[in-house]
């Protein structure tokens, strides 16, 4: 949800700026207004249509709907035959909306007039070519009885920052344009663009912040209104529709890729008539994992267009099964042990008088072999959790790395000829003492050493050793096993992921995997870094790189 | 003298297991490489098998499911013992054919070789108690 506060916080920004700037314009504007002498037009007027433009417009950005406004208050305040405007329908179309109003009963050849003029002006001054015009006319009506002409008229350049379109006003008598009258026209007109110059600014570079934000959106992110038009298309939802970037978004495609679970068009219309949120979870789309919400978006608390969410939750959902397998395979690492202890005493208890002192002794120490497994997996889940909540404690002190590599291979010394591998140490000379905490430095090289005698089969090599690399401290174990593939070499540092295959260790013996989640933690909790490369000739070589 | 094949990779659950069930007086063997399952199931020729589910090299339901699609072995008794308690593993063994189903950790010596005795046919004579 916390996507959605930031939508709401998106839109209403640019809100609070508009009502900030025309505020602040009408203050600019009365006192403009002042200075200036109206013949026609009373500066109330002014006022109030440009306080209603620029609340109007604010909500809308719709130049055609703050035309519309203008000539009305025209109609109120000014005589005139018939009031017209063609602004094109996006910027740079050449599709053009034509409007006219028309104060009194006029023939066709009036509004065909109207257009032809307006047509040559718009060509002539935007330099473009007008290929379609959508028409419309109010008022009048059209009479083609009527033998109105337009005897005069005025024509007026529409410019918010630049001309996009022009007001044509023609009167049916002679003259009836006087210079003055057209020059307070002029000058309201050019009022109330100066006034949406300023909201339009704001208003679309609030949209470029609104458009970056929802642009850089790993999720899908679209609107649409009630006719199923795309408003807003994010580049991650056409990632998601397998469109290129250049393509546009439209309802059959969405709707073809719900289709196999679901009718966009009912979810959009139910959201339209029930005007409450609609969150579909768990859509399997193309081999992924989607979670769809269909948002209301209110004005004046009527539903006037729905944001859709597209997320792919298909990582979660991943995640969420390595989760569950990781869960499982601990269970099944704590009840191991648990059965031999449980079984092996419950054995003891009842039938020590048949048994020897050997094999009482064989099973007293397989308890202890159990308890003492089943202890160091309980440790280990909990430095898991440590780490995993950022809960790990060091304290720091110098430490003679050579003098605890030293020990750690004593310490191995015999499991490793056991295994008649040959565990050896090399640390370069003089390597000073670095400031670490070094226990749990230890108990990394514990989890490297003990891995590297598990998968190294007998007669191998284990090197432990230290160097210098700039201002940082190498440590490494090398070994001698079957390596790691390349795509296992992050993974293996990832607890909940399981390698294929990589669980059975030479001997057999099963892993949790733990150790070496553990070890990155403690790690990186030290600011350094591990990493496993493929040892030369064969083998891995882990490294543990921490800051000198 | 009955023949039980205990296939378990844990060494010392296989230790107690098969100390119980001499004590029974049945003769048991032991076979810890999922790989070599079903060559010592030929070989050894058992009465019963106690059949552990995660094991090194092969699955205890793939040698189940090989096993009992030979008809030499279409009348074995099989039980398995694991810790892996899912329905849907509990389900799929027993379909393919095991008589029992136990969990390690829920059972000791006693109840196991109980539980052996009942699928010889030989609880009878043997009274014991027998876990859920």
């Amino acid at each position: 949800m916390d996507l959605w506060v930031k939508i709401l916080i998106g839109i209403s920004i640019p809100f609070f700026a508009l009502v900030a700037v025309v505020v602040y314009r009408l203050l600019t504007l009365q006192k403009s207004l002042g200075k200036t002498k109206y013949l026609t037009l009373d500066p109330s007027v002014i006022h109030a249509l440009v306080t209603r433009v620029s609340k109007e417009y604010a909500e809308d950005l719709d130049l055609k709907a703050a035309l519309d406004l203008l000539i009305e208050v025209l109609i109120d305040n000014v005589s005139f035959t018939a009031a017209s405007f063609l602004i094109p329908v996006t910027e740079n179309s050449s599709d053009f909306n034509f409007k006219s109003h028309l104060v009194y009963e006029v023939p066709e050849a009036y509004v065909k007039g109207n257009i032809d003029v307006l047509k040559k002006y718009v060509e002539e001054h935007m330099e473009v070519s007008v290929e379609n015009i959508n028409r419309e006319v109010e008022g009048g009506p059209i009479n083609s009885s009527s033998n109105v002409q337009a005897l005069s008229r005025v024509i007026l350049p529409i410019e918010v920052g630049l001309l996009r379109g022009a007001l044509c006003i023609t009167s049916r008598k002679r003259d009836h344009f006087s210079e003055q009258l057209t020059e307070d026209l002029k000058e309201l007109i050019h009022s109330v663009s100066e006034c949406l110059e300023l909201l339009w600014g704001v208003a679309r570079r609030e949209r470029r912040k609104f458009k970056a934000m929802v642009d850089s959106m790993r999720d899908g992110v679209f609107m649409v209104d009630e006719e199923y038009r795309f408003l807003i298309a994010n580049p991650a939802l056409k990632d998601m529709l397998g469109l290129y970037s250049s393509e546009s978004v439209n309802v059959v495609r969405v709707s073809s890729f719900f289709s196999r679970h679901l009718s966009f068009e009912d979810l959009v219309s139910e959201v339209f008539v029930m005007g409450k949120t609609k969150k579909i979870e768990h859509l399997e789309l193309e081999d992924k994992i989607y979670t769809l919400t269909v948002i209301p978006v209110k004005v004046k608390n009527v539903v006037s267009a729905v944001v859709c969410l597209l997320e792919d939750q298909t990582k979660d959902a991943e995640l969420e099964e390595m989760r569950r397998d990781f869960s499982a395979m601990i269970i099944h690492e704590l009840r191991s042990p648990l059965s031999v202890i449980r079984g092996t005493s419950d054995f003891l208890l009842k039938e020590s008088a048949n048994m020897d002192d050997s094999q009482e002794m064989t099973f007293m120490e397989q308890i202890k072999e159990s308890s003492t497994k089943l202890l160091a997996l309980v440790n280990n889940l909990l430095d898991s959790a440590k780490i995993e909540s950022g809960k790990i404690e060091l304290s720091k002190k110098m430490t003679d790395l050579a003098k605890l590599i030293k020990s750690e291979v004593e310490y191995y010394a015999y499991s490793a000829r056991q295994k008649k591998i040959n565990l050896k140490s090399d640390v370069e000379v003089g390597l000073a003492e670095v400031n670490v905490d070094s226990e749990k430095i230890q108990q990394v090289l514990n989890n490297l050493i003990s891995n590297a005698l598990k998968y190294t089969p007998d007669g191998g090599e284990i090197v432990v050793g230290a160097l210098h690399t700039g201002d940082t401290v190498r440590l490494y174990v090398s070994d001698t096993g079957r390596g790691i593939a390349d795509e296992n070499k992050d993974q293996i540092f990832d607890k909940y992921k399981r390698v294929e295959g990589g669980s059975l260790t030479s001997d057999g013996e099963k892993s949790t995997g733990l150790g070496l989640a553990i070890s990155k933690g403690i790690v990186e909790a030290h600011e350094g870094k591990i990493w496993v490369e493929d040892n030369e000739p064969k083998g891995s070589r882990f490294i543990v790189e921490l800051p000198a | 003298m009955k023949k039980i094949l205990i296939i378990e990779d844990d060494q010392s659950l296989y230790n107690v297991y098969s100390a119980e069930l001499k004590l029974r007086g049945y003769e048991v063997e032991h076979e810890a490489d999922g790989m070599k399952a079903m060559a010592k199931i030929e070989d050894y020729k058992p009465d019963l098998i106690l059949l552990d589910i995660i094991l090194p090299g092969r699955n205890g339901l793939e040698i189940l499911e090989e096993m009992f699609s030979r008809d030499e072995f279409e009348d074995m008794k099989v039980i398995m013992v694991t810790n892996y308690g899912n329905d849907s593993n509990v389900k799929k063994a027993l379909e393919l054919g095991a008589i029992d189903y136990v969990l390690k950790y829920n059972i000791v010596p006693s109840e196991l070789s109980a539980r052996v005795a009942e699928a010889l046919g030989e609880s009878e004579d043997t009274p014991v108690k027998i876990t859920s």
